[in-house]
C-alpha cells in the first residue's frame, strides 16, 4: 500500500533536512568549529523520519547519543539545534546540553543521553505517568544498547506493566567501533523482545516508506495497550562519531553501505512514481536555504554566560 | 506527649504527602507489603496499587522509571531497599536525575525522592550495611539528607517531597525502632534540613549525623562525668551543607571532632574538615579530627561488626585527643 | 576638622599601654563610638573609640607595641580633608614595624594552633616565649591565655609595688573610728529600698560628704566632683578604676555607675574614662570579713578610706546595753594636706552619715 505523493514528499523533505543538517555539522567538525563529540545520523534518516512521522502531538520521544535526526524529525528549529551543538546561548538547551543531551519539550522531545541505554527506563516512567493523555512514548536506541542491563530490566518492566512504549532499535550493525557480531550472539535485538513477551517487527531502514508503515502499525498496537519493539536495520554511513577514521570497516563495506542510502533511495522511488525532477529539486533548494539560514543564525548566536547556571 | 518511632514518622510523612498531593507515588521492591522494615506498611491499602507500585528487582530500571515519571510531573518516591544496592541505580541518579535540569537548559525538572537505609544492624553483612553518602554528595544536583531522630525524619521526607530536584533520604536501619516525643505535625514550608543542636557544650564540638548522633550523645554524657563539656551537632542535611551554626559553635569551643559511621577514608568528614578549616582556621586550637568506620568490608561476626564503626567509648577517647 | 586619636591617660603609674589590636584599618570609614583599637595596660584592656565620623588615616603603632600616654596613633579626617601636618604627628621611633604588615616572629617557627596564634596577636603575647602544653609541645590557647594572665599579674604586681613604694614616701598618718551602722542598715534592708544599693555606695556618698565638709580636705580636691579610686580585686592583683562622685549624686545612680565600673574592671575591659587619676581611694574589705585595715596612699592621692566589715555588737548608752551593728573605718591622710583634727572631723561626718542617715540621699 503506497502512501500519498504529498506525504512522500514530506518524508523526503524531512530526510533531506537531516542529511543537509548533518553534512553541515560534519563540515564544521572538519573546520574545528564544533566542541565535543558529535554522532551523526547520516544513513539513518529513514528510521528517524519513518518512525517520528507515525507519531502525533500527544506523543513523546526519547533518544540516545545519535539524536539530531530524531529531534529534527520531531520539528525542532534547525537553527536552535545547530546553536546547541555549537554550545551557544540560543541553543535549545541554552548551550548546557550539547549534541548528546538535546531536549526540546516544546516538540515533545524529552531527552537524549550520552550513556548508552540511559533513556530507556525514563521512557517507561513517562509513558506510565502519561497514560491518561492517550499518548505513547517512543524511545530510540542503537543495537549496542541491547547488551546493557538497563535494556533488559526495562523490557521486563514495560511488558510486566503493559506500558505504552515504542522501543525503537536502530540496528546499524555497529556498537561504537565494534561490529554487532562481536558484541552479541543475538544478531537482532528484537529477539530479546520476544522473550519478554513484547510484540516486535524488523524493517529495512533504507526504505522510509516501509519504516513509516511498520511504525504506524506499531504505534497503533502501543495505543491499544502495551509495548512494541520495532527494529530498524539501518546503514551507518558515517563513523561512530564525526571524525572516526573507521579503521574497523573496509572501504568495500563502506561503499556497499551507500547502496542503502535511504535519502537517495526515496528520491529515486518518488521519481519513479512520477514526481517531477523540478519538484524534488525545489524541495532540495528550499531545505538547503533553510539550513544555510540556520547555519548563519547559529554561528552568530552569543555564548552563554555563567549566570545561566544559577537558574536551578 | 505522644511518642512515635522513626519508622512511624517516615510512614506518616509519606501518608501526609500522598494525601495532600496526588502526584506523589511510591515504588520499590516489596513496598506494597511494607518493605523489610515495615516503613510503607498499609500505604497500598490506603492509596491503591496505582500509587504504591511493587516493582521487580531492577534498581536501575525503577529509578529510571521514576525519573521519567518525574519528568512527566509526578513526584515518585523510590525505595532502594538497602543503600548498598544504590550502586545499581547510580547511573540513573548521577547521570540522569541529577543532571537533566541543567542539561535541558532548565526545560525539565526531576522532583524525585529516593528513600534508602544504611548502617550496621544485627549482622546484616558487608553488602547490607554500608553508609555510602559520600558518593552521593559528590554529585552536583543531588540533595542528601540523613535524619537522626524521628521528628527530623518526618520533616526531611516532607521537605524532600517539595524540592524541585532529586533528594536522597538516607535512613538508618538501626534507628527505625527508636522512639521520640512526637512534635506537631504542622508542616512548616520554611523548614530546611540544617544542623540541629543535640546538646550544648563548652569544650569541644562534635559534628555528626544519622545514628552516630546517639553515639556522640552517649560519649558526651560519659565525658560530662569527668567535667568535659561537649557540644553535639547533628547535620541532618548532608548536601547542600549549611555549616553556619556549626561554625558558630567552633568559634566558641575551638576544637572539633567529626564522627560518621561511613568509612573514614574519602568520607564526608573530609569535606567537613576542609570546609571548617577554611572558614574558622584562626579559631582552631587543635587539628580537626575525624572518626569513622574502619576502611574494611563490614564483617559479619557481631563483635567484629561492632568494632569497625565508632563506639561511644571511641568517640569519648577521640574527644580527649582533640582536647589534648 | 581632623580628630587626633590619642593614647588616653591610662591611670596610675602605667604611663602608657600596649596596642592589643587595631579594629579598623587606615582608610576605613568610621562612625562616632566605633571601636578603633584596644590598648592593654597593667590593669585592663581599654577600647579607644572615635568621637566623630570620618575616615581613619595616618595610623601609627603596631599591634603589640608600647605607646605613651598622649601619643597620637592616627587621625579621623573628613572625606577630601588633607591629612594633618607631619610636624603634628609624632615620629614613630625607628624600627617600628608597619602596623599594616602582618607580624611574623623571626627565628625558628613556633608550633602553635591557629587559635593560639590569633590570641597571641590579640593579647600581644610573643609565642616564642610561651611553653606549649599541647601535643608535641604545641602552643595552644590556654598557654597563651596563661602567659597573658601571668604577664598582667607581673605588671600588676610591679605597679602595686611601685605605687606602694611611692605612696609610702608620702608623709601620712592614720586615724580610725568605730561607727554604728544599724540605722543605714535598716534603710538599705527595708522593703521597697532600691535594689542593688550596697555598703560601698553609701561609703562613696559618705566619703565625698566628709571631704566636702572638712575645709582642709575640700581645698585639696581638684573640683567638687571627687575622683575616687575604687580598689577592686581582680585575678592576680588589684586595680584602681576611677569613679567621679559629686556630693549630690544619689545612691541609685552611684550604685549603677559603681556596678558597671567593677564589672568592667573584673572583665579587664575598662573604658578610657575609667582610668583617670584618682585623688582619694576607697577600699572596702568588709565583704571579705576583714575587721580593720590600713589603706595606703597612692601617688597623687591625699586620702584613703578603709572600711571593715559590718558586724553585730553591743552598744552601751547611759549604762544600758543594746544590740546593734558596727563597722570600723580607718582613714589615711597626706600630712601635707591635713592634720589629725581634720581627719577626726572627716570621720565625724562619716559617722554621722551612718549613725543618723544625715546626708544620705537616694536620688
Amino acid at each position: 500500500m503506497a502512501i500519498r505523493v504529498e506525504d512522500g514528499i514530506a518524508l523526503y523533505r524531512a530526510m533531506f533536512l537531516i542529511r543537509r543538517f548533518e553534512e553541515t555539522v560534519a563540515e564544521w567538525v572538519r573546520a574545528g568549529l564544533v566542541p565535543g563529540f558529535v554522532h551523526l545520523a547520516i544513513g539513518q534518516e529513514g528510521a528517524a523520519v519513518g518512525v517520528v512521522h507515525a507519531l502525533d502531538g500527544r506523543d513523546v520521544v526519547f533518544s540516545g547519543h545519535r539524536a539530531h535526526g530524531h529531534l529534527l524529525a520531531r520539528g525542532a528549529d534547525p537553527a536552535r539545534v545547530l546553536a546547541e551543538i555549537l554550545g551557544r546561548a540560543e541553543g535549545v538547551c541554552r548551550g548546557l546540553g550539547g549534541s548528546m543531551h538535546l531536549v526540546d519539550t516544546a516538540v515533545g522531545f524529552w531527552g537524549a543521553t550520552g550513556v548508552v541505554g540511559g533513556t530507556i527506563p525514563l521512557a517507561l516512567g513517562a509513558a506510565w505517568a502519561r497514560q491518561a493523555t492517550g499518548g505513547v512514548v517512543a524511545v530510540f536506541f542503537g543495537d549496542g544498547a541491547s547488551t546493557t542491563g538497563i535494556f533488559h530490566e526495562s523490557l521486563n518492566l514495560a511488558s510486566l506493566w503493559r506500558l505504552p512504549v515504542l522501543f525503537c532499535c536502530e540496528n546499524n550493525g555497529y556498537a561504537e567501533f565494534t561490529a554487532r557480531a562481536e558484541q552479541s550472539p543475538v544478531a537482532y535485538a528484537r529477539r530479546f523482545a520476544e522473550v519478554y513477551g513484547i510484540p516486535s517487527a524488523g524493517v529495512d531502514g533504507s526504505d522510509v516508506e516501509a519504516v513509516f508503515e511498520a511504525a504506524r502499525a506499531a504505534v497503533a498496537e502501543v495505543r491499544a495497550g502495551g509495548p512494541y519493539f520495532l527494529e530498524v536495520e539501518v546503514a551507518r554511513l558515517s563513523g561512530h562519531y564525526e571524525g572516526d577514521p573507521q579503521g574497523y570497516r573496509s572501504a568495500e563495506e563502506q561503499a556497499r553501505q551507500w547502496a542503502r542510502d535511504p535519502v537517495r533511495r526515496w528520491r529515486d522511488a518518488l521519481a519513479e512514481r512520477g514526481v517531477a525532477e523540478e519538484a524534488l529539486a525545489a524541495v532540495e533548494e528550499e531545505v538547503a536555504r533553510q539550513v544555510e539560514a540556520a547555519r548563519e543564525q547559529a554561528q552568530k548566536a552569543p555564548w552563554p554566560d555563567l549566570t545561566v547556571l544559577n537558574h536551578g | 506527649m505522644a511518642e512515635w518511632t522513626y519508622a512511624e514518622a517516615i510512614r506518616q510523612a509519606l501518608t501526609d504527602a500522598m494525601a495532600e498531593d496526588d502526584a506523589v507515588l511510591l515504588l520499590g521492591e516489596d513496598v506494597a507489603l511494607g518493605g523489610p522494615f515495615g516503613v510503607t506498611r498499609g500505604l497500598r491499602e490506603r492509596f491503591g496499587a496505582g500509587r504504591v507500585l511493587n516493582t521487580p528487582i531492577s534498581e536501575a530500571a525503577i529509578t529510571g522509571f521514576a525519573v521519567g515519571a518525574a519528568l512527566a510531573g509526578r513526584r515518585p518516591v523510590v525505595e532502594i531497599m538497602f543503600m548498598d544496592f544504590i550502586t545499581l541505580a547510580l547511573d540513573m541518579l548521577a547521570n540522569q536525575a541529577a543532571k537533566l535540569a541543567l542539561l535541558s537548559g532548565f526545560q525539565q525538572a526531576v522532583p524525585l525522592v529516593v528513600r534508602t537505609q544504611a548502617g550496621i544492624y544485627h549482622s546484616a553483612g558487608a553488602q547490607h550495611s554500608q553508609s555510602l553518602e559520600a558518593w552521593l554528595v559528590h554529585v552536583p544536583g543531588l540533595a542528601v539528607v540523613a535524619p537522626g531522630v524521628a521528628n527530623d525524619a518526618y520533616r526531611a521526607v516532607r521537605w524532600a517531597l517539595r524540592q524541585p530536584g532529586p533528594v536522597v533520604v538516607m535512613e538508618h536501619k538501626g534507628l527505625y525502632g527508636r522512639r521520640q516525643a512526637r512534635e506537631a505535625l504542622e508542616w512548616d514550608p520554611q523548614w530546611r534540613p540544617g544542623p540541629q543542636l543535640r546538646r550544648p557544650g563548652r569544650d569541644a564540638t562534635v559534628v555528626t549525623y544519622s545514628a552516630m548522633g546517639e553515639t556522640a550523645l552517649a560519649a558526651a554524657s560519659a565525658l560530662e562525668r569527668d567535667g568535659i563539656s561537649v557540644e553535639v551537632w547533628d547535620l541532618l542535611g548532608l548536601s547542600p551543607l549549611n555549616l553556619e551554626p556549626v561554625l558558630e559553635s567552633v568559634r566558641r569551643t575551638h576544637r572539633v571532632l567529626i564522627v560518621h559511621e561511613a568509612v573514614v577514608t574519602g568520607g564526608l568528614g573530609a569535606e567537613l574538615a576542609a570546609r571548617l578549616q577554611s572558614e574558622v582556621f584562626d579559631d582552631l586550637d587543635a587539628p580537626i579530627f575525624r572518626l569513622g568506620g574502619r576502611p574494611v568490608a563490614i564483617p559479619f561476626s557481631p563483635p567484629l561488626e561492632r568494632a569497625v564503626i565508632p563506639s561511644a567509648e571511641a568517640v569519648a577517647e577521640a574527644v580527649r585527643t582533640v582536647l589534648a | 576638622m581632623a580628630e587626633a586619636i590619642r593614647v588616653p591617660r591610662l591611670g596610675l603609674g602605667s604611663g602608657g599601654g600596649r596596642i592589643a589590636a587595631w579594629h579598623r584599618r587606615a582608610g576605613d570609614a568610621v562612625t562616632p563610638g566605633a571601636v578603633l583599637l584596644e590598648l592593654e595596660t597593667d590593669k585592663a584592656t581599654i577600647e579607644v573609640t572615635a568621637e566623630q565620623a570620618g575616615i581613619l588615616t595616618g595610623v601609627v603603632g603596631a599591634e603589640g607595641e608600647w605607646v605613651e600616654e598622649g601619643a597620637v596613633l592616627g587621625w579621623i579626617v573628613q572625606p577630601g580633608e588633607a591629612p594633618p601636618q607631619a610636624e603634628e604627628r609624632p615620629n614613630p621611633p625607628a624600627g617600628r614595624p608597619d602596623p599594616q604588615a602582618p607580624r611574623e616572629p623571626s627565628g625558628p617557627r613556633v608550633r602553635a594552633s591557629p587559635y593560639a596564634r590569633r590570641l597571641g596577636r590579640e593579647l600581644g603575647v610573643d609565642l616564642r616565649e610561651v611553653k606549649g602544653s599541647g601535643p608535641g609541645g604545641r602552643v595552644v590557647a590556654r598557654d597563651v591565655e596563661q602567659a597573658a594572665q601571668s604577664r598582667r599579674t607581673q605588671r600588676m604586681r610591679a605597679a602595686v609595688a611601685r605605687v606602694t613604694a611611692e605612696g609610702a614616701a608620702v608623709p601620712s598618718f592614720w586615724a580610725a573610728r568605730r561607727v554604728e551602722m544599724a540605722s543605714v542598715r535598716a534603710l538599705l534592708e527595708r522593703e521597697g529600698a532600691p535594689r542593688g544599693v550596697g555598703w560601698t555606695d553609701c561609703l562613696l556618698q559618705a566619703l565625698v560628704l566628709g571631704i566636702a565638709q572638712t575645709p582642709a580636705l575640700a581645698r585639696a580636691r581638684r573640683q567638687p566632683a571627687v575622683q575616687v579610686g575604687l580598689a577592686v580585686a581582680v585575678p592576680g592583683g588589684l586595680v584602681l578604676p576611677v569613679l567621679s562622685v559629686e556630693p549630690r549624686t544619689g545612691l541609685a545612680a552611684l550604685a549603677q555607675a559603681r556596678r558597671g565600673l567593677v564589672e568592667r574592671a573584673r572583665a579587664g575591659r575598662l573604658l578610657p574614662q575609667d582610668v583617670g587619676s584618682p585623688e582619694v581611694i576607697l577600699s572596702n574589705l568588709g565583704g571579705m570579713g576583714v575587721d580593720r585595715f590600713l589603706a595606703l596612699l597612692a601617688p597623687g592621692t591625699f586620702l584613703a578610706l578603709a572600711a571593715g566589715r559590718v558586724q553585730e555588737g553591743v552598744a552601751v548608752t547611759q549604762g544600758a546595753m543594746r544590740a546593734t551593728w558596727w563597722a570600723e573605718f580607718t582613714v589615711t591622710v597626706d600630712h601635707r594636706v591635713a592634720d589629725g583634727a581634720d581627719a577626726a572631723r572627716f570621720l565625724d561626718v562619716v559617722a554621722q552619715y551612718f549613725e543618723t542617715g544625715q546626708g544620705l540621699h537616694w536620688e
